[in-house]
C-alpha cells in the first residue's frame, strides 16, 4: 500500500482522533495568532493534548478493528502515528493559516 | 537434504510477558500451503496472543516469524500476506459489507452465493448485523482474501450448528490455494479439519500426533 493510500485510510479509522484533535487546533491556531505572547504555550498545549486524545483513542478503540487495518498491510506504528502526523500537519497549517487574518484583526483594533 | 521451505509459515521463539505474567515462553507453530494447521489450548494459554504477536497487534519480548524460508520477512506489513481474523468482531461498525469486501478485494457475490442470507444484508452498516451473521461474514472475507496464510481464531464460536459443516467445507477448498492457521474450543470441529495439530499448554507448544497426546498433556478427558 502506497503511503498516500495509508494516509487516506488513517481518515476513515482515525476519525474520532482528528476531529477531537482538529477542535484543539482550532482553538490554538486562533488564540496562538491573536496573542502572539502566549502562542509557546499553545503549541505546548496542542502537543500535549494530542497525547491525551491519542492515549483516550487507544484506550477506548474497538479491541479487533486494528487488525481489520493490520490486515491491508499497514503497521501497527503507522496506524497511530499517521494520524498523529496529520494532525499537526493540520495544526501548522491552521497556524499558517490565521496568522495574516489575525494581523489583521490587530490592526483593526 | 534441505527441507523445501516454499509455502511454510514459521513461527517460533515467540516469548510474551505482561510484566511478572509469562503468557508465552517459547511458543512455535509452523503451518504450510495446502495444509490446515490446528492451535489448541485452554482458555488463557496465549492462543490468541501468539497470532497477535504474528500480526504485529501485540509486541512480543521476542519473535522469529520467516515465510517460504526467505532471508528476512517483514513483520510490520505481514497483513498484506497472513490475513487474520481475531476473536473479536474486526470490520469496523460504520461500514456496510460491500465495502469492507472491497477494500479486501474480496467479492461480495461470492459471499452471497455462498449464503444467500447475505443478499439482502448489503445496505446494513455492520453495527445493525447480528453477531452470527457477521463472523460469518468475516470468516468468508478472510478465507477468501488473496493471502498465502489465513489465521481464524474460533470460526465456530457462536455459529448456528448447520453452518459448521459449510465452514469446515469452506476451509477444505481454500487450503488448496493457501495455508491455513485455525483454533477453537469446539476441538471436535477442529479435529476434522485439520492435517497439523499443536497444543500451547504452558507457553510451550507441544505437537499432537493422536487423541491420545491431548489426553496426555490434560486438554481433554480420557
Amino acid at each position: 500500500m502506497t503511503l498516500f493510500g495509508k494516509i487516506a485510510l488513517s481518515f476513515r479509522y482515525g476519525s474520532e482522533y482528528l476531529i477531537a484533535s482538529g477542535v484543539v487546533s482550532l482553538i490554538a491556531a486562533i488564540n496562538g495568532n491573536l496573542h502572539p505572547e502566549v502562542l509557546f504555550g499553545w503549541k505546548v498545549t496542542k502537543v500535549l493534548s494530542s497525547l491525551i486524545i491519542m492515549y483516550l483513542f487507544v484506550t477506548f478503540d474497538r479491541k479487533g478493528r486494528i487488525y481489520f487495518y493490520l490486515n491491508l498491510g499497514i503497521s501497527r506504528l503507522e496506524y497511530y502515528l499517521i494520524p498523529v502526523a496529520l494532525d499537526l500537519v493540520i495544526f501548522w497549517g491552521l497556524l499558517l493559516l490565521f496568522a495574516p487574518l489575525s494581523k489583521l484583526l490587530l490592526s483593526m483594533m | 537434504m534441505e527441507e523445501n521451505e516454499d509455502g511454510k509459515l514459521l513461527i517460533d521463539s515467540v516469548q510474551l510477558s505482561f510484566g511478572q505474567n509469562t503468557v508465552l515462553q517459547s511458543a512455535f507453530v509452523t503451518a504450510y500451503k495446502g495444509k490446515v494447521t490446528g492451535v489448541l489450548g485452554r482458555n488463557g494459554t496465549g492462543k490468541s496472543c501468539l497470532f497477535k504477536c504474528i500480526m504485529g497487534g501485540i509486541r512480543p519480548q521476542n519473535k522469529y516469524i520467516r515465510l517460504n524460508g526467505e532471508a528476512k520477512t517483514d513483520y510490520g506489513h505481514i497483513g498484506l500476506r497472513v490475513k487474520y481474523m481475531p476473536q473479536e468482531h474486526f470490520i469496523p461498525r460504520g461500514m456496510t459489507l460491500p465495502e469492507a469486501y472491497k477494500m479486501y478485494n474480496v467479492d461480495y457475490e461470492g459471499l452471497v452465493a455462498w449464503m444467500e442470507q447475505f443478499d439482502c444484508l448489503r445496505k446494513e452498516k455492520v453495527k445493525q448485523l447480528s453477531g452470527g451473521e457477521l463472523r460469518l461474514a468475516e470468516f468468508y472475507m478472510v478465507l477468501m482474501s488473496k493471502a498465502e496464510f489465513c489465521i481464524l481464531d474460533e470460526p465456530f464460536a457462536n455459529i448456528a450448528p448447520v453452518y459448521a459443516d459449510r465452514i469446515r467445507a469452506l476451509i477444505n477448498e481454500q487450503k488448496h490455494n493457501k495455508g491455513i492457521i485455525v483454533t477453537d474450543h469446539i476441538y471436535e470441529e477442529i479435529l476434522k479439519v485439520v492435517d497439523d495439530l499443536f497444543l500451547l499448554r504452558d507457553g510451550f507448544t507441544y505437537q499432537i500426533h493422536s487423541r491420545d497426546d491431548l489426553v496426555r498433556l490434560g486438554y481433554i478427558f480420557q
